[in-house]
């Protein structure tokens, strides 16, 4: 397995978004969780994520909220907001673009 | 929801900071926990694991350094950082903080105080309702010297009746009244208005009501008082409406109390010095309304039509007047033809000119002296803070190289001048609350508006704008040229020796050659000013005045009707004064030399036509022995003279100029009015000349004055008595004498007329004391700037001065070399400011008395004063540079 490769710039927030989407998390489950689901192929640090996270707070798209967590401890659950609802459907639309023009270039190389 | 809710969380992470970091603490602990369970579970031993999570979470405090970032408000966090940051740096340099600071903070209070006054006494519209449309109007007999005069009643009459520029026309004329009836019988000022006054001014009593016409002419005995009196006689405005008052022992019912704020009139007019506490009816009779060319005591105020303009009401009143002169009765008219130029003028101004004619100059420089000291000031600050800052330009360039953000450095920089600025603003603004109350203590009491003077909000924001942009503005170039310049440049100390370094010394020189030269004007208008005070005050007044006391008495009319009655009180008054031990001459006299007079128009024996305003003084016994009037020639008048068949008079030199410039005047005649046939003045003989005796100390024009022992009915007298001892210990038994002839007569202040002759100047003293304090000022700050600027010249070229003391240079040489700086800069500004006031003092013309504005003496003594300044500021810096350690000076680099 090759080393996991650090999350695209720019691209983080996105991602959190997404991965909240389904259910609230806290931020250990959420980088868990981004990792599992890109098959070990992206990785996120707490030092990207926690900043990422207050933002995305800041911004009113995400709401946190202290809860038990699966091991008995007091954790900070990250829920989506309407608002940030829109967000991620605005940022996947973005990358969706984005990601398909970035494909066509490579592929006709 | 989206700013609210954002704000309300920005709000929680600054208001509930320790809450928001403890969570984030929390936070980041359980994923360290978590990850050390996950290296656990893959096998790790504990110790291991844990390293292995610490590393991973590098450098946890940026990790929380970016989430506080990322949650905003950072920045306030970041502000109080900055600013206890700030703090510690200012700290470390004392000096220069407190330099600032109270350059800052002088400038800022003086200007605010100062300009507070001004603006009160000359631009601040008048409390009255549409008070632009205001005017007040004299007239004027310009043939026969009285260029500028209140009106006469008739004319005013004529005039009010007849115009059509005006919507409403008053008039009033302040009278001293003894008063009874309420508390102590004491004197007051009081007016005679008609009872249109009050609606020309638009302001009616706030308790009763104002006079009306019927009411004037009817001569009702009603008074309207000010709100001051009838706190302090009957103890408010409550219990005061329907009260009797005695005014000269008439009773006056009393019917209305005006507001708090209004006072008329204003201080320092022109025909009436102080505002008035009583009010009432002019009732002119008919005596009055048959005045000629005579009795011009009514200072008359009008308000304008709406779309009538001053010069359209000036014309206006100007054909009036002439209308009057044509319709003069014959007798009156032929009488007038012997004076050849005889005409009535009318001056129609704005009202604000009644007052502001006296003041204007000495307040407008005031202002400009003040508004002096706010630039030297500035430049002061300017200095400091741009000295500083390029000392600091390697430390910045250091940090940015360092990765340090500039927008931050930036922000430090700023906030470092905002904590000056708000100090030094601070403390100027608590200055200023504290100067305000003690100018208006100190100020000549006809200052106009006294009453109306607060702290001047716009003027206090412009002065602290202009003064607090200083430090900003001076701190944020050199900071943006550390940024323009790469920072090997400046690490390699090329920011000093490049030109770049020249342009900011030379504009640091000129701030200093500019500092100099505006204190070298502000040092002589002071020491012009001073001396000219000094020359005032050692002038020779034309008597002597040590050892006089006087009182004034009047007379109440409604009792002492008879010139007998009048006569008869002073003559008993003076025997009974004359025998109090002590006493060496007594006298009573109508107005003391230094006071105002009576206006008269004599004619002179032998010379037809010829006609000379003169000042008059009644004098009863010995007055002017006891004033020790210098005679020159004959006699002086005599208690005898009272009673002769022959009318004496004594003449000051300027009048026997006047009237007979190459013969002897003892023995000629002159007479009260206008030489014409019906003139049945009787004649009066010169018996003496005296030396001229000035009105004011500092007024230099002699006045023509005119001693006589006629008429006998003045019933308003100053007792003047002059003593072997202390002239003051005999109050009391002056006091007690007049008592025992009149219980109920009023007495006024005792004053010796030393202090009289002192109080004549109190206005010029008022001022120079003032310009003397700001000319100190300037030479501090203007010592502050050089000292300031030597400081960083001799920083920058520590290096220098190192290799040349290595090289075996004489500590003296560096001396020289500093001082020679200091010299140069000094000198250039000297000599500008010795240029600039060689034109500028000019204008100092009109204040000064027997004093050139070019005084030799003061032109020479400033320069020196302000070499010794700036030599002193530079004892500092030149110490610095003869004690530079070469070794330590050469290793800095």
């Amino acid at each position: 397995m090759s080393k996991p490769t650090d999350v695209v710039q720019g691209t983080l927030d996105l991602l959190v978004l997404k991965v909240i989407a389904l259910e609230p998390l806290h931020g250990w489950a959420i980088a868990q969780r981004i990792r599992q689901m890109s098959s070990d192929v992206l990785q996120v640090g707490q030092g990207a994520l926690y900043p990422s996270l207050h933002k995305l707070e800041q911004n009113g798209w995400v709401s946190a909220q202290w809860a038990i967590s699966e091991n008995s401890r007091r954790a900070k659950y990250y829920t989506l907001t309407k608002a940030g609802r829109k967000a991620l459907e605005d940022e996947a639309a973005q990358w969706e673009r984005l990601s398909s023009a970035i494909s066509l270039i490579v592929r006709t190389v | 929801m989206r700013l609210s809710a954002i704000l309300h969380r920005r709000l929680r992470s600054l208001l509930f900071c320790r809450r928001v970091e403890d969570e984030l603490d929390e936070e980041l602990r359980y994923h360290l926990e978590r990850q050390i369970e996950e290296e656990i579970r893959a096998g790790a031993s504990p110790e291991e694991a844990r390293s292995a999570a610490l590393r991973s979470i590098r450098d946890i405090e940026q990790r929380k350094e970016e989430c506080r970032d990322a949650r905003g408000f950072g920045w306030l966090e970041n502000t109080v950082g900055d600013v206890r940051f700030a703090v510690r740096t200012l700290r470390k340099a004392p000096v220069f903080t407190a330099s600032v600071i109270a350059a800052l903070a002088f400038c800022i209070g003086v200007n605010t105080a100062i300009f507070s006054v001004v603006d009160t006494v000359l631009f601040r519209p008048l409390p009255f309702p549409d008070q632009e449309r205001l005017v007040a109007v004299t007239e004027g007999v310009p043939g026969l010297g009285f260029p500028v005069l209140p009106f006469s009643c008739p004319d005013y009459l004529f005039v009010a009746a007849n115009n059509r520029s005006f919507a409403a026309t008053g008039t009033y004329r302040t009278q001293s009244y003894e008063i009874s009836g309420a508390g102590q019988p004491r004197r007051v000022t009081g007016a005679r208005v008609t009872s249109s006054l009050f609606q020309v001014l638009r302001v009616s009593p706030s308790r009763g009501r104002a006079f009306t016409q019927d009411e004037d002419e009817h001569s009702t005995r009603v008074a309207v008082i000010s709100y001051g009196f009838a706190q302090s006689a009957f103890g408010g405005p409550e219990r005061t409406l329907g009260r009797t008052i005695l005014l000269d022992r008439t009773p006056y019912t009393v019917i209305g109390i005006m507001p708090l704020s209004f006072s008329f009139p204003i201080s320092g007019s022109r025909f009436s010095d102080h505002p008035a506490d009583v009010f009432v009816p002019v009732s002119w009779s008919n005596d009055d309304r048959q005045q000629n060319v005579s009795g011009f005591d009514y200072s008359m105020v009008a308000r304008l039509e709406p779309n009538v303009t001053i010069q359209q009401a000036r014309a206006e009143v100007h054909s009036l007047l002439k209308r009057v002169v044509e319709d003069y009765p014959p007798k009156m008219k032929q009488a007038l033809s012997h004076t050849p130029n005889f005409s009535l003028q009318s001056q129609t101004v704005p009202f604000r000119e009644e007052f502001t004619g006296n003041v204007e100059r000495p307040l407008l420089l005031l202002m400009a002296a003040v508004g002096i000291v706010l630039l030297i000031g500035c430049a002061d600050v300017a200095n400091l803070m741009f000295s500083r800052m390029i000392g600091r330009q390697r430390e910045f360039a250091l940090r940015a190289a360092l990765g340090a953000d500039r927008w931050r450095l930036a922000r430090q920089t700023i906030t470092e001048g905002l904590v000056l600025s708000g100090t030094g603003g601070a403390i100027g603004f608590g200055l200023a609350f504290w100067a305000l109350p003690l100018l208006i203590r100190f100020a000549p009491d006809n200052l106009p508006r006294l009453n109306e003077i607060g702290l001047n909000w716009r003027m206090m924001a412009f002065v602290a704008v202009v003064t607090l942009a200083t430090p900003l503005v001076f701190c944020l170039g050199p900071l943006a040229n550390t940024f323009r310049s790469t920072v090997v440049d400046q690490l390699r100390g090329q920011g000093r020796t490049t030109t770049q370094g020249k342009h900011q010394r030379l504009m640091m020189s000129a701030a200093v050659v500019t500092q100099f030269s505006l204190a070298f004007l502000l040092l002589t208008t002071a020491g012009l000013l001073t001396r000219s005070l000094l020359k005032a005050t050692e002038a020779n007044p034309g008597f002597r005045p040590e050892h006089v006391i006087s009182a004034q008495l009047t007379l109440p009319s409604a009792v002492y009707k008879a010139p007998d009655q009048i006569a008869g009180f002073f003559d008993r008054l003076l025997s009974r004064l004359n025998a109090l031990p002590g006493v060496r001459q007594t006298g009573a006299i109508s107005d003391l030399p230094t006071g105002s007079s009576s206006n008269v128009i004599i004619s002179i024996e032998g010379r037809a036509g010829a006609a000379e305003r003169v000042d008059m003084l009644f004098c009863r016994g010995n007055a002017l022995e006891a004033l020790r009037v210098s005679l020159l020639r004959g006699r002086l008048l005599r208690p005898e003279d009272e009673l002769g068949r022959q009318h004496a008079v004594v003449i000051s030199e300027a009048v026997a100029k006047l009237a007979w410039p190459h013969d002897n005047p003892i023995g000629r005649r002159i007479r009260f009015g206008i030489d014409v046939p019906n003139n049945d003045e009787p004649w009066l003989t010169v018996v003496g000349v005296v030396a001229d005796v000035k009105a004011r100390l500092n007024s230099d024009a002699p006045r023509s004055l005119l001693f006589t022992t006629l008429p006998d009915w003045v019933n308003q007298m100053n007792v003047v008595v002059r003593t072997s001892g202390d002239p003051l210990l005999l109050a009391g038994a002056i006091r007690r004498e007049i008592n025992r002839l009149d219980p109920s007569l009023p007495v006024g202040k005792f004053e010796t007329l030393d202090q009289v002759l002192e109080q004549s100047l109190s206005a010029e003293r008022f001022r120079t004391g003032l310009l003397i304090c700001f000319a100190i000022a300037a030479l501090l700050l203007a010592m502050v700037g050089i000292a300031g600027l030597l400081a960083y010249t001799t920083a920058q070229r520590t290096h220098e001065f190192g290799v040349r003391l290595a090289l075996g240079a004489d500590r003296r040489a560096l001396l020289r070399l500093v001082l020679a700086h200091c010299l140069r800069l000094s000198g250039t500004g000297i000599g500008v400011g010795l240029l600039a006031s060689v034109f500028v003092t000019r204008a100092l013309t009109g204040l000064l008395y027997e004093t050139s504005p070019h005084d030799p003496g003061i032109f020479a003594a400033v320069p020196s004063i302000l070499t010794v300044i700036a030599v002193g500021g530079s004892m500092f810096p030149a110490w610095r540079a003869i004690h530079t350690d070469p070794i330590m000076a050469l290793r800095a680099e």
